[in-house]
């Protein structure tokens, strides 16, 4: 038995937590830095995101919550429609808070460089995806090297969220708290939007994660709980679910903290909260411990199909509530409920994103919802993700000029096998010739875009009720 | 003359990040980021037209090394600048620079210089530096400086600096100095500078520019 976590909490705070020193920490240096800027508009809310934690967390350490929903609120408001064109140092927005929670600060500023360096890595032009993913682990080795760091293991974050204070911020400021949870969603939805897409293939998607982050995301008071990663980005959480983990926990100390602010303490004891919070996240106190292990503080378990997520609220194994879908299972088919092969497809809608076994369970789910539409896939024929966009008709558009797709309507059981999609005729053609498949056509993708299978008979709808017991 | 402001032009890549050289001669409690490495230059137009050259180089937490070059004295300059304190509720962030100034004619001399740093207001902060000159001809030096950034609650890229400087040499020559200037970032990686400085011999216009690589 591990003993080394209980004795960090036993003997107390880390040294640095009450060390005086500003400890300002750089990037790591590196090409990609700042790649982030080649998507102007993604970079802007971004940077605009920091802006509107910092006002907010300002104002909270002032005194001026009563403004938060108010006066507050319009400053942020106004900054996030002309957002920054550059990164802003947080500091020197929220001043008082930083004097007061200067360890707090350490901790977020080391968590965001590692969001944006991450991003570059993903933007920058010209490198192969394996080049990619091994320079995204050198990232996560050089953020763990700080004693700032968070774990990257799963927290139980039922757990995390059982403070008698939990939900107090929320309640109090649901719009301020929406911000923060819009700028969490785009957080954490930007990685699939970046993750195996060649840059030039982000830009377009972007126009429609913008619109619904600017328009939508920002201004949803009643999530049931914060945006996560792994339902966000559901394919880079499946290649680091380290990340994704350390992301959530990330905001889920955001939560605890914002929680903690709007308390009617004096500041010594929120000062004690904070660090507290603080410690319950970091990787130094979860040193040694395993995914799927532990309890309470150091329960690790995670949703078995999904291990860059923690256990959820009432999760039982892979069936878990999902904000704004309800209930699903997660090694299912969010389409056809049939279980899901190696390869799949995820479809963005709406604001969600949803893991599905094939392209036609993808575009008929996205037909299902209103507004715009991302389908992302491997192909076959190409090493290029095919990034599928659809208009409020669903109208398709395609990165990849003269993809075809074979879809010959059978039982959704074997859907991912005469649902597919291919880079060229040619592609097609082989497949079909080696798999024997008799009587195909390649199907344009005007054609494709106007077939719809309807519900599967396979779907099975799990009628639970809400955990949150909040409804949208 | 001896300056008794160490005019070694490091390189700090936020704008909101006070540096002596760009564009007055005043330093905030606060170092480069632990890892970060920036190179900087300095422009400066007067009776005698001055470049400097700098890097440096945060080789630990609070703490970082530059090296410079001014081609008007010729010298080469090298700084070490340690931070011991942030600023906690309401006390001082606290630092100290250590610089070192080899003329290539002349004797070197040395500048220690104490730092700190203290806000007025929500935003504003006030930077007191006071330098210690180490040399054959001795002398002390303080410079009162102010920083602000404009713009804020809608723009956040821009900081507004202000300095008051008065020093006196052991042969009681004493000098005063007046200085602005606006320090903007430009890109993630860039600050730019120009500030005015005013003495009674001169009016000195500076420009800067600072980048992180």
């Amino acid at each position: 038995m591990n003993l080394l976590p209980s004795l960090v909490l036993a003997l107390g705070p880390p040294a640095w937590l009450g060390g005086a020193g500003a400890d300002h920490l750089s990037v790591m240096p590196a090409v990609h830095n700042w790649a982030i800027q080649r998507l102007p508009a993604f970079a802007r809310d971004m940077h605009g995101t920091g802006v509107g934690h910092a006002m907010a967390y300002e104002a909270m350490a002032r005194g001026e919550v009563g403004t938060l929903e108010s006066h507050t609120f319009d400053r942020i408001d106004r900054v996030l429609h002309n957002p920054p064109r550059n990164p802003v140092d947080e500091a020197s927005i929220s001043p008082t808070f930083i004097r007061q929670y200067g360890a707090l600060e350490k901790v977020f500023d080391w968590a965001h460089l590692l969001h944006f360096q991450t991003i570059d890595v993903l933007i920058h032009p010209g490198w192969s995806q394996a080049r990619r993913d091994k320079e995204i682990e050198k990232l996560w080795r050089y953020y763990q090297s700080q004693p700032y760091a968070l774990t990257g293991l799963p927290m139980n974050m039922e757990f995390l969220s059982s403070s008698p204070y939990d939900g107090a911020f929320r309640r109090a400021y649901p719009k301020v708290n929406g911000l923060f949870w819009g700028y969490h969603w785009l957080q954490t939805a930007a990685y699939d939007m970046l993750y195996e897409i060649e840059p030039r293939d982000q830009i377009s998607q972007y126009v429609v994660l913008g619109d619904q982050y600017r328009r939508v995301e920002l201004y949803r008071t009643k999530r049931d709980f914060m945006p996560m990663t792994a339902e966000m980005s559901p394919r880079f959480s499946k290649r680091f679910p380290m990340i994704a983990n350390a992301f959530d926990n990330l905001h889920m100390l955001h939560d605890n903290v914002n929680d903690i602010l709007a308390q009617d303490w004096e500041k010594s004891r929120k000062q004690a909260e904070v660090k507290a919070a603080i410690i319950r996240v970091l990787a130094s106190t979860h040193v040694d411990e395993e995914p799927g292990e532990g309890e309470g503080l150091h329960d690790h378990e995670h949703v078995p199909s999904v291990p860059g997520m923690g256990k959820m609220k009432g999760s039982d194994g892979d069936i878990m509530f999902m904000s704004g879908m309800g209930w699903m299972d997660m090694s299912r088919c969010a389409h056809c409920s049939i279980p899901l092969p190696e390869e799949t497809a995820t479809v963005s809608a709406n604001g969600w994103t949803m893991v599905v076994r094939c392209l036609a369970c993808a575009r008929d789910m996205a037909a299902e919802t209103p507004g715009q539409a991302i389908i992302r896939t491997h192909i076959q024929g190409s090493s290029r993700t095919l990034v599928l966009i659809s208009d409020e008709q669903g109208n398709w558009q395609s990165n990849i000029q003269g993809v075809v797709f074979l879809e010959q309507a059978g039982e959704h059981p074997e859907c991912a096998d005469w649902s597919r999609a291919f880079a060229s005729s040619e592609s097609f053609d082989a497949f079909v010739r080696n798999n024997q498949i008799s009587g195909a056509s390649p199907l344009s993708l005007q054609s494709w875009s106007e077939r719809n299978l309807g519900k599967p008979p396979t779907f099975r709808k799990m009628d639970r009720p809400n955990p949150y017991g909040v409804k949208d | 003359m001896l300056c008794l402001v160490p005019a070694v032009g490091w390189a700090q890549s936020d704008h909101t990040n006070v540096e002596s050289g760009h564009p007055l001669g005043f330093d905030d409690a606060y170092s480069i980021g632990y890892g970060a490495r920036s190179f900087g230059f300095s422009r400066s137009f007067g009776p005698e037209n001055d470049f400097h050259v700098g890097a440096t180089y945060g080789f630990a937490k609070n703490q970082d090394f530059t090296i410079g070059y001014d081609t008007n004295g010729q010298e080469l300059e090298v700084s070490y600048f340690r931070g011991l304190r942030r600023e906690i509720e309401d006390h001082s962030g606290l630092a100290y620079r250590v610089s070192a100034q080899v003329p290539r004619n002349g004797s070197a001399y040395l500048t220690v210089r104490g730092i700190a740093t203290k806000h007025l207001g929500q935003y504003g902060k006030l930077h007191l530096n006071v330098d210690l000159l180490l040399a054959s001809e001795g002398g002390i030096g303080i410079t009162l400086g102010y920083s602000s950034p404009i713009g804020i609650p809608r723009h956040f890229d821009t900081q507004f600096v202000a300095e008051v400087n008065g020093s006196v040499t052991a042969n009681q020559r004493s000098t005063a100095r007046f200085g602005v200037g606006l320090r903007h970032q430009v890109n993630p990686v860039t600050v730019a500078d120009i500030g005015i400085q005013v003495n009674a011999e001169e009016t000195r216009l500076k420009f800067g520019m600072s980048v992180a690589f």
